[in-house]
């Protein structure tokens, strides 16, 4: 065997060396080695590999590297740009496709990234923010831990001791009738201490920014102030406002505040002094077992949050003396810019924000409708290089190397990407944020926290889908045998399992999505026409803030000739109920109880399937009577629920009827056992009226009219019963609207794939179907060759993704209703129609170039 | 200037690269000064000089026919250009004049 020379130093010395030189220094060093070699072959290995080492010097090293390309790339840039720029109008259908599929996705990027931003930012704007605390309790509550974000009043005055502190303050969420002149509206207040505006850094318009240290003044928001007085110039003018305790009192306007911004997880539109709510609960403000208020600390410069804990300690024990039943086991200080992102695990935070589950899940989302179109451009961007061949093969003849296609394409694709940027954007500003703002209560500007993050979230998404979409192409590309394309023998769509791959990647997907979307949507129509358990649509009912204005409104009933019959009710169906303990055969149930007054059931149109209904002329239903649902019969194994008993606050109460099952919360609640029981006039606090068919609108208007003279400090608080659930299927009608967008990006997207595949690979076999046309293969018969390859893609997308979407979905509506919802077959047969429809459509278009060809132009170019 | 300067170990191997015409390239010229003067350098200087001397000018250089020995590959065959000619006469011529400088005085050498 022939001696050979150490292969890594020779392998060494190919990769360092100059290829220039590299002949004339490898011969003479093999020459040296073959010299020795035969005599002592270990000596002549070491010194080759020490030849091999002296070599290594910089007069040898190879460097075109960096002497080479920079000049002549940078010299091609312009020359790309133009390229880029006429191919782009020369194939304006796949450019539109392109560029559209992208900005779609690139605006739902945009629009998610202003959601996360302005998430991840709430708050922000509080200049102290980094000293500001929100006091949350850890309290037990049976056998759970729940974190209160509420702390009793008096704590503010033991705090105010601690030096540490610069600022204590409290607040507290209430809603108020506020009158102005005949005018009166229901808003929600924030009763708050004077150093409120010390601590936060909301703007005040005008007026005094001190204004809450007077009792009897009030700030308001410039909104308020336009809806109540007309225009915003309103210092010092007054109001009148009515407490949820029926506290009626007099306030000046001291400040206009602006408006809430939107990265404010604490919405207001009315501060009011805390020394008001004072006045109103007298002693209420040395009440350690009720948590009440809201408790802002606020740090003085350079002192920690950890300097309270002696304060807390001895809070604590107050506490935990005044409310025994539940302890306050260790108070935490949340930092301001917690406060919002955490609020979902308090109860009674001022702040809101997003779930973060859904926040992550609009990443997701973000991320897959971008990679999405990233895949399209890939085979639209494979496949349009048909048309390219020619130009790649003189490129290279002329002197451009690989390393030159790959750029030129990336620079070509930077530039789709860069349209594609600027169209999502506008895309996101004029359509998506609006479109969205108007569909949920949260309130989405089209605004971000720094220019820093901007230009790195552009930067990095116009980077991230330039090269995700076009590296494959440009690789794929540049990789062509010129030789071979300006021969016309370059085979090209070898590599089509690749396209087939992300193609059928792609439909997958598509129908998970669009399979997902319409189980979701079939739920929601499932609700929709759901029976309620009871005839929701002759009933209009007025909420009363005081028993006593059931009996003057009832005059006003009495003479309305619409009016079928009337009730009143301390808890309403839809609206309210509350729970009871009862005790049947030594053992406790917790059910719903809803206390009504004579005639609810009938003004309701509840259905009675057995016994009978409350009766005015039975003494005895007064006190013992009671009405359940079948839930509640079903609960207790009842099989003759008439006249059963069990044991309500130590009454004993017998059952008289059974009704069937209505919804008194809506869909998101399960049915559970509940109960009806009479209850007395003073504690009404709904007036249900049923009317005549058709005079639902009319007898509104006359309610309306009758509680203007009946209470005029409060504003009417009527509605029909079929709106109760309004919210509900209103989010639900939002969420359609959503779902409907994305399954519709989604279908788009997948048609755009295939467009791409198809036209490629009618491209490649443009001959052979010319040869077919010319034996004479009719439309029909070319048109299924085309799509046989296509439907198996489908076929598989199809088995893959519909059980998946389905499943998905179920999990998710399992995790958001009690109910089970009927499966049905339509959502997979609505969407294997529409990507049967798609698929064809697709098709369709490139069959017409196929059959608008003339054959002999094909055959003859050979 | 400076780069006219010859060095002395780039003026051995011009005069080397001549001596093996037409057969001078790295390895030969490495054996031959070993041969001649006794000084045994590392094949990468040689390289280096040749390189350098071509860059000079007065070095040229051709590819030779592959050869056996050295796994196919083809030697790098040095020629002397007429700038190299020059510089070395120059470089001789001054030697020579300076010797004849030296005072006989100074290379009489007697047993004392």
């Amino acid at each position: 065997m022939k001696v050979m020379p150490p292969r890594w130093a020779d392998r060494f010395l190919e990769w360092y060396c100059n290829p220039d030189l590299l002949e004339e220094i490898q011969g003479d060093a093999y020459e040296l080695f073959y010299r020795t070699a035969n005599e002592n072959t270990q000596k002549a290995k070491l010194s080759f590999i020490w030849n091999v080492l002296r070599f290594f010097r910089w007069r040898n090293i190879r460097k075109d590297r960096i002497k080479n390309y920079t000049p002549l790339s940078t010299m091609m840039i312009k020359s790309y740009f133009v390229t880029g720029y006429r191919n782009m109008l020369r194939n304006a259908t796949t450019s539109v496709i392109n560029i559209l599929g992208l900005s779609v996705a690139i605006g739902c990027a945009v629009m998610i990234f202003i959601l996360e931003d302005s998430y991840y930012n709430l708050d922000a704007m509080h200049k102290n923010g980094d000293r500001i605390g929100l006091i949350v309790n850890h309290v037990k509550e049976g056998d759970q831990q729940s974190l209160l974000a509420r702390s009793p009043v008096p704590l503010a005055e033991l705090l105010k001791e601690n030096s540490a502190l610069e600022h204590v303050v409290r607040a507290a969420r209430s809603s108020a009738s506020v009158r102005v002149g005949n005018n009166v509206f229901t808003e929600s207040i924030l009763f708050a201490d004077p150093a409120f505006l010390d601590m936060f850094s909301f703007n005040v318009v005008s007026g005094n920014r001190q204004s809450l240290y007077n009792k009897n003044q009030l700030m308001l928001t410039r909104e308020m102030a336009v809806k109540h007085f007309g225009n915003e110039d309103v210092v010092g003018q007054t109001l009148s406002m009515k407490f949820n305790n029926q506290y009626i009192q007099e306030l000046f306007i001291g400040g206009v505040l602006e408006n809430t911004p939107a990265n404010s997880s604490m919405y207001f539109n009315f501060l009011v002094p805390s020394a008001v709510w004072e006045d109103m609960n007298k002693g209420g403000t040395e009440d350690w077992s009720k948590n009440l208020s809201v408790t802002f600390v606020m740090m003085k410069e350079g002192n920690a949050f950890s300097q309270l804990q002696p304060t807390f300690d001895v809070y604590q024990k107050f506490q935990q003396q005044a409310n025994t039943t539940n302890p306050v086991q260790r108070v935490e200080v949340v930092p301001m810019k917690d406060v919002a992102q955490r609020s979902y695990e308090f109860t009674g935070s001022l702040s809101w924000s997003n779930a973060p589950a859904a926040m992550i899940a609009f990443v997701v989302i973000g991320i897959f409708l971008i990679l999405l179109a990233c895949f399209n451009y890939m085979n639209v961007a494979v496949a349009s290089v048909s048309t390219r061949l020619k130009e790649i093969g003189v490129r290279k003849v002329v002197g451009g190397g690989k390393k030159e296609i790959i750029h030129q394409f990336l620079v070509e694709n930077l530039l789709f990407c860069f349209i594609a940027l600027l169209a999502g954007t506008a895309l996101a500003y004029y359509f998506l944020v609006p479109g969205f703002d108007s569909l949920y209560p949260v309130k989405m500007v089209f605004e971000v926290s720094s220019w820093k993050i901007v230009i790195l979230f552009f930067g990095g998404l116009l980077l991230f889908v330039a090269l995700v979409s076009g590296g494959y192409p440009a690789l794929y590309v540049s990789s062509f045998n010129a030789m071979k394309i300006l021969r016309g023998k370059e085979k090209f769509g070898n590599k089509s399992l690749f396209s087939r791959t992300l193609l059928t990647l792609q439909f997958t997907l598509s129908i998970t999505c669009i399979v997902g979307c319409l189980v979701f949507v079939w739920s929601s129509y499932y609700f929709e026409g759901k029976d309620w358990g009871y005839n929701r649509d002759e009933t209009v009912v007025v909420r009363l803030l005081d028993p006593t204005q059931f009996e003057e409104m009832r005059g006003h009933l009495s003479t309305n000739k619409n009016v079928i019959s009337y009730a009143g009710a301390a808890q309403h169906i839809g609206k309210s109920s509350q729970s009871a303990v009862i005790r049947h055969e030594e053992q406790e149930y917790t059910v719903d109880h809803l206390p009504v007054g004579f005639h609810y059931l009938e003004s309701m149109n509840i259905r009675i399937t057995d016994g009978r209904s409350f009766d005015e002329a039975i003494e005895s239903d007064k006190h013992e009577s009671v009405i359940v649902n079948q839930s509640f019969v079903k609960k207790m194994g009842w099989s003759s629920p008439i006249n059963q008993s069990f044991e309500l606050d130590s009454t004993k109460r017998y059952v008289i009827g059974v009704v069937a099952d209505f919804y008194y919360h809506d869909f998101y609640y399960e049915v559970k056992p509940a109960m009806f029981t009479i209850t007395s006039k003073d504690d009404f606090k709904f007036l249900v009226v049923k009317v005549e068919a058709g005079s639902v609108l009319s007898t509104q208007e006359e309610l309306k009219k009758a509680w203007k003279e009946v209470a005029p400090d409060d504003p009417y608080f009527g509605f029909l019963q079929s709106e109760v659930f309004d919210n509900f299927l209103n989010s639900n009608r939002a969420n359609n609207k959503v779902i409907y967008f994305i399954s519709a990006v989604a279908v788009m997207l997948a048609a755009m794939g295939l467009y791409g595949l198809v036209s490629y690979n009618l491209t490649r076999r443009l001959k052979e179907f010319s040869v077919r046309k010319v034996f004479g293969a009719s439309v029909v018969q070319l048109f299924r060759l085309m799509n046989r390859d296509y439907m198996w893609i489908l076929v598989i997308a199809f088995v893959i993704g519909a059980p998946l979407g389905a499943f998905l979905m179920d999990l998710m509506l399992k995790a958001a209703y009690p109910e089970q919802i009927p499966t049905t077959i339509w959502p997979y047969v609505i969407a294997i129609t529409l990507m049967v429809l798609t698929v064809g459509m697709t098709i369709a278009t490139q069959l017409k170039r196929l059959i608008e060809e003339n054959p002999t132009e094909t055959l003859r170019s050979e | 200037m400076k780069g006219t300067y010859l060095g002395e170990l780039e003026e051995l191997v011009l005069l080397t690269v001549g001596i093996l015409y037409p057969e001078a390239y790295g390895v030969a010229v490495m054996d031959e000064i070993e041969r001649q003067a006794g000084r045994s350098l590392n094949i990468s200087a040689v390289h280096s000089v040749l390189t350098r001397l071509e860059e000079k000018g007065l070095l040229k250089s051709k590819m030779s026919d592959p050869t056996e020995e050295r796994g196919g590959r083809r030697k790098r065959i040095f020629l002397l250009t007429a700038a190299g000619k020059r510089a070395l006469e120059e470089a001789n011529e001054l030697r020579t004049q300076l010797y004849n400088q030296i005072p006989k005085m100074a290379l009489q050498f007697r047993l004392a």
